[in-house]
């Protein structure tokens, strides 16, 4: 008996690519991508009818996604081919003379909805959710850094253009007027006008006409 | 009490050029630039009207660049409607059409520039007019700030001269300012202030250079392209040569034609060629700027194709043929003595009809615009030659509008308007 679910582990694994997981309940669980696959194996040398439905019963009380019960070929007069399709259990055939190519699914299952499913889907939801994470980590760190280079230059940028005028404060003598910027509605951008004022000859010439 | 600080951020400069209004606040780098000019929107159709806001159609006219042009397909008689309020500067004193645009300019400008600071009290304007304008044009350009000033916070007023902007702006003191436009040339001497006497204008600029452009494109039989004022300007800025000394220059490009034929691409299905027995006369578009008495500009003006004569504009004669180098000469005898040497200490050039280039291997016979003044002077009077700097604005275009918020910035607020003078703040009354 044990050398007929040897070939249809092998048949699962080498034929149709699943993963062998287990034997657990008389049926063997293999992986198919995220789903389990279950195949239940009834080999007798005498089969009946009343065993194969009772077979069909508790594998389809398993937990798995696609069922499949393997029999010898000497199980087919008993089968009703109408019944397996209805419950939506594949049938295997294992004609052990013929090693694994010996091994043929004369019914196939139709897929179930079961709790597997959603394990898996909350598994690859955990893992997206770690990699966005993740994602949203390193972008949150590029954009703090660039923040910090660019307020970095612009403090820079003050602290150099502050020397610069209490430079020319002190060449001069004359009282530097900082411009504060215009109001955001005018749309006027700053300007160097202050420096401009500060070294024209006309600006002192004018001030000191009557009336200032 | 006004401090220097508000003024660093409420000086309004306006500089109205016969073509452009350059305006803005002390705080902008450069200013705003606007077409000088309005359209009337007189004849609309019933359905364009239905489309224009109330206030506007009812002012009856719209000023700045993307308005007109919005309009300008809706309004039949464009010839009659679109108005340019000023001639060489100067906007006749019973043009009401004229004084309707430059009113609606000065709202135009100050519109542009909304303020939302709770301590603003008020803009204070400065203008920059002509050199050639008129008293009743500072009058009148006070009369539309007095009026404006109920749309508009308004504190202060006051006009100056343009080629003082320029000496402001160039921080010069004693020089002599060529400015150089479409319609005129005005040298003005300045020492600490305009010298209204030593004024000199011509009659003559850009507007003379595309006119002989013109003939020459029409001998040349491009008729159909000299009719377009846009592929003239464009054929003038292209190929017109200043020549050292235009005789020479005539000769060597006539045994040397070659070197001086040209192409002009003016749109991918136009050019204009300048062939070997035409391309001397490059040299005529830039030197009839600086002199036109040559025989071979008055040959267009004895067949009536040119006309280069005086005119009178205001209270100022502006001479048509007198050349570059007797203006400046003239400009600085009517300067007092004592500071004549001062003041020619340094020429400065301004305006678009002093921008020429040299094409690279015509050095020998071409020149530069301070090139060539620089030239005219050795040959009128080599001893005022070799005592002045010649030199180009650094800003052609801005330079008047920076002059004008300086001149706002500095001059003292508590100096009020004379008309004698023509100096000081021409203070708003606010009307009760």
């Amino acid at each position: 008996m044990d050398f007929v679910k040897l070939l249809v582990t092998r048949y699962f694994t080498d034929v149709l690519g699943m993963k062998y997981v287990e034997e657990r309940e008389n049926a063997l669980l293999f992986i198919e991508g995220f789903n389990k696959v279950a195949v239940g194996v009834y080999a007798a040398d005498f089969y009946e009818e009343s065993e194969l439905y009772k077979k069909v019963g508790a594998l389809a009380g398993l937990d798995a996604v696609k069922i499949y019960l393997a029999v010898l070929p000497s199980a087919l007069p008993y089968i009703d081919a109408k019944y397996f399709k209805n419950v939506g259990v594949g049938l295997v055939v294992v004609d052990v003379d013929k090693g694994v190519d010996g091994v043929d699914v004369k019914i196939f299952p139709k897929p179930r909805q079961t709790s597997t499913a959603t394990i898996d889907t909350e598994k690859v939801l955990e893992v997206l959710r770690t990699q966005l994470l993740n994602y949203i980590e390193s972008q949150i760190k590029r954009i703090e850094n660039s923040l910090y280079e660019k307020l970095k230059n612009y403090i820079d940028q003050k602290i150099a253009e502050v020397k610069k005028l209490l430079t020319e404060f002190n060449q001069t003598g004359v009282e530097i007027k900082r411009l504060q910027p215009e109001s955001s509605q005018t749309g006027a951008s700053q300007t160097s006008q202050p420096n401009t004022l500060l070294s024209n000859d006309w600006v002192r010439i004018l001030r000191s006409k009557s009336g200032g | 009490m006004i401090s220097d600080e508000y003024r660093l951020k409420y000086t309004f400069g306006v500089d109205y050029g016969t073509s452009y209004v350059k305006f803005g606040p002390i705080t902008l780098n450069e200013p705003r630039v606007v077409q000088t000019r309005g359209l009337f929107l007189r004849d609309l159709p019933e359905s364009v009207k239905m489309r224009i806001p109330p206030e506007v159609l009812t002012r009856g006219l719209v000023v700045g660049d993307e308005e007109v042009r919005r309009f300008l397909s809706s309004v039949r008689d464009v010839q009659r409607n679109l108005k340019y309020p000023l001639k060489d500067g100067v906007a006749k004193r019973d043009d009401e059409d004229a004084w309707r645009v430059l009113k609606e300019l000065a709202r135009y400008t100050l519109a542009n520039f909304p303020v939302g600071d709770p301590g603003f009290k008020g803009w204070i304007i400065s203008i920059a007019l002509s050199a050639l304008a008129p008293d009743y044009m500072y009058r009148s350009f006070f009369d539309i700030y007095t009026e404006l000033a109920e749309e508009f916070k308004i504190l202060a007023v006051t006009i100056f001269p343009q080629p003082l902007a320029v000496a402001i702006a160039e921080n010069a003191v004693n020089c002599i300012i060529v400015e150089g436009g479409h319609g005129n040339i005005q040298v003005a001497p300045i020492s600490f202030a305009l010298i209204r006497e030593g004024l000199v204008a011509l009659n003559r600029g850009g507007a003379e250079s595309n006119a002989i452009t013109r003939e020459i494109l029409k001998d040349m039989g491009y008729s159909d392209i000299a009719r377009e004022e846009y592929a003239v300007e464009l054929v003038k800025r292209s190929v017109g040569l200043v020549p050292r000394n235009l005789k020479e220059a005539i000769r060597h490009a006539k045994s040397n034609p070659d070197k001086f034929t040209t192409k002009v691409r003016l749109s991918p299905v136009v050019e204009v060629e300048f062939p070997k027995e035409y391309a001397w006369t490059r040299f005529l578009i830039g030197e009839i700027v600086f002199d036109p008495n040559h025989e071979e500009i008055r040959s267009y003006i004895e067949q009536s194709r040119l006309l280069i004569e005086n005119a009178v504009v205001g209270d100022v004669t502006l001479y048509g043929e007198m050349d570059i180098a007797t203006a400046i000469v003239t400009s600085l005898r009517n300067v007092s003595v004592e500071i004549q040497e001062r003041v020619a200490s340094q020429i400065i050039l301004s305006g678009g009809a002093f921008s020429w280039r040299v094409p690279p291997g015509l050095e020998d016979v071409a020149v530069d615009s301070v090139g060539r003044v620089k030239i005219a002077l050795e040959e009128r009077n080599p001893v005022l030659a070799s005592k002045v700097g010649i030199r180009l604005v650094t800003e052609p275009q801005y330079s008047v509008w920076r002059g004008a918020v300086i001149y706002g910035y500095a001059l003292p607020l508590g100096l009020e308007w004379s008309d004698s003078t023509k100096e000081g703040w021409y203070y708003i009354k606010k009307l009760e």
